[in-house]
């Protein structure tokens, strides 16, 4: 191989285009190793269609996250049948599994996508699980976007090839809603409480309140962590009052559109909450800091998991409740919903145990 | 001591090529000596990315980012090392195919000790 030969390189525009069809994740490396066995531009081209496929089919087997996606599938089954009981349209029943199905795949791709390396710098830590919890809003929001986007162009290809099977535009405006507010909420809630790898330390921000405080012995300045978790507050009024609309006949009864309602508010203040602390965090270039504040965040998560049970118990009571004033006895069994709630709060206590245990491993093989 | 994780051949090839290579095991070196260890099969750069981030999975190999190399147009290589589990189940590997080995030898000696006496 000549000299000339082995300064060439593949021109910048091909360059980044392969990038971008990269995952954040890997696109460092594969780029370079595609670019250190660059000859011409046909076989950079073949090389990269060739690695491509197999690079995001491993980032999309590291990522995959089972229980996420099947909270989803069952969150946007439920809003479909609740449309098609409202708008008498039965007869379609299997047709949303053709869109659902592409905003599922497309939001399971998206995971694949997600940078997973620190970002440069560190986020002060003031107000900063409202920052995390807008950060993670934010990704979501978009992924979500993009997944509904990708349903339309299914929708559209079917209305094609199959007119007498077209969703109502209208049903599939309200289908785009529904999904935008159950999923978004789902990935925020779930990537803030759940997910300490990727997403967290990706923003180098604690996960949740403890009341702990750490110095910056550069600055002086004190750093602190808040007492309340928003995050768990949004799970509670958003998630499981749209999953108990959905199951139950009357959709837009008074006691419906009073969650609605509520459900509006705390969206309003969560967003006007973490806003403000978008703006008012500091920086600061002491990993210290971080480390410390994490870990105290993570051991409080962790001592919490006991209190998971109650939590549990409350829901159950509550929905009960609202089952036996509104006498849906028929529709739901509370003893079914309490089964299901109960091991749902068990599940989600033994994942965030195992990750949190992850968490403080790595962080004392860092230190 | 923890037992060995169990690998399939192209693992073997890839943690063989990671441990032959040492402080030089990035993805372009890695998928070189794999080609040359699985001749005449074509191997694939895809596969080794794959089987890699597996691997690593598995803790039997970890991973580093090096400092970024102007001929690679100043991106950074992901360098690869054995993990004490890799290198156990690379000696793990290594006393099967052994074995193996000497399987074959006794079975094909006998056949041939036994075509010699028929003819």
């Amino acid at each position: 191989m000549g000299p000339a030969q082995m300064e060439a390189r593949p021109p910048a525009l091909v360059e980044t285009v392969v990038g971008l069809l990269i995952p954040p994740a890997c696109r460092e490396h594969v780029l370079g190793d595609l670019n250190e066995r660059y000859t011409t531009l046909p076989v950079y081209l073949l090389e990269a269609a060739t690695v491509i496929p197999h690079v995001v089919a491993s980032r999309v087997r590291r990522s995959f996250d089972g229980a996420l996606v099947l909270i989803e599938y069952i969150g946007l089954s439920t809003i479909a049948q609740s449309a098609y009981r409202t708008r008498a349209l039965s007869h379609l029943t299997p047709r949303p599994e053709i869109p659902l199905a592409v905003v599922l795949a497309v939001l399971v791709l998206c995971d694949a996508y997600i940078p997973t390396d620190p970002a440069p710098g560190r986020r002060g830590t003031a107000t900063h699980f409202d920052a995390l919890f807008a950060s993670s809003l934010v990704r979501a929001i978009r992924h979500v976007l993009i997944a509904i986007a990708c349903g339309w162009m299914a929708e559209w290809a079917v209305r094609v090839w199959a007119p007498a099977a077209r969703i109502p535009t209208s049903g599939m405006l309200e289908l785009s809603g529904a999904t935008l507010l159950m999923v978004g909420t789902v990935r925020t809630a779930w990537w803030t409480m759940f997910v300490p790898g990727s997403h967290v330390m990706r923003l180098r921000l604690p996960l949740a309140p403890t009341g702990t405080s750490a110095e910056d012995e550069n600055s002086g300045e004190r750093y602190s962590i808040p007492k309340w978790n928003l995050g768990e507050v949004v799970w509670i009024l958003l998630v499981l009052p749209l999953v108990k609309i959905g199951w139950s006949r009357e959709g837009s009864s008074v006691a419906s559109s009073l969650a609605g309602a509520f459900i509006l508010a705390a969206v309003c203040i969560v967003a006007f909450s973490a806003c403000r602390s978008l703006l008012k965090a500091r920086r600061t270039q002491d990993p210290r800091i971080f480390s410390e504040l994490y870990r105290a965040t993570i051991e409080g998560r962790l001592r919490a998991l006991s209190e998971w049970p109650l939590r549990a118990l409350l829901v159950v009571a509550a929905y009960w409740c609202d089952v036996s004033f509104r006498g849906l006895h028929g529709i739901a069994d509370p003893a079914l919903i309490g089964a299901l709630t109960a091991a749902a709060f068990h599940f989600m206590g033994v994942r965030m145990k195992k990750n949190f245990q992850q968490e403080i491993d790595t962080l004392d093989q860092n230190a | 001591m923890a037992a060995a994780v169990s690998l399939g051949q192209f693992e073997q090839l890839v943690l063989t090529a990671v441990l032959s290579l040492r402080d030089n095991a990035y993805g372009v070196t890695i998928h070189e000596r794999v080609s040359e260890l699985a001749a005449p099969k074509k191997v694939s750069l895809g596969a080794v990315y794959v089987t890699l981030d597996r691997l690593e999975d598995k803790k039997l190999i970890a991973s580093s980012l090096s400092a970024p190399t102007a001929e690679r147009g100043g991106r950074a290589k992901r360098c690869y090392r054995l993990e004490a589990a890799g290198e156990r189940a690379l000696e793990e590997s290594r006393q099967a195919a052994r074995r193996i080995s000497a399987a074959v030898m006794r079975a094909w000696g006998r056949r041939k000790w036994k075509h010699a006496h028929q003819h």
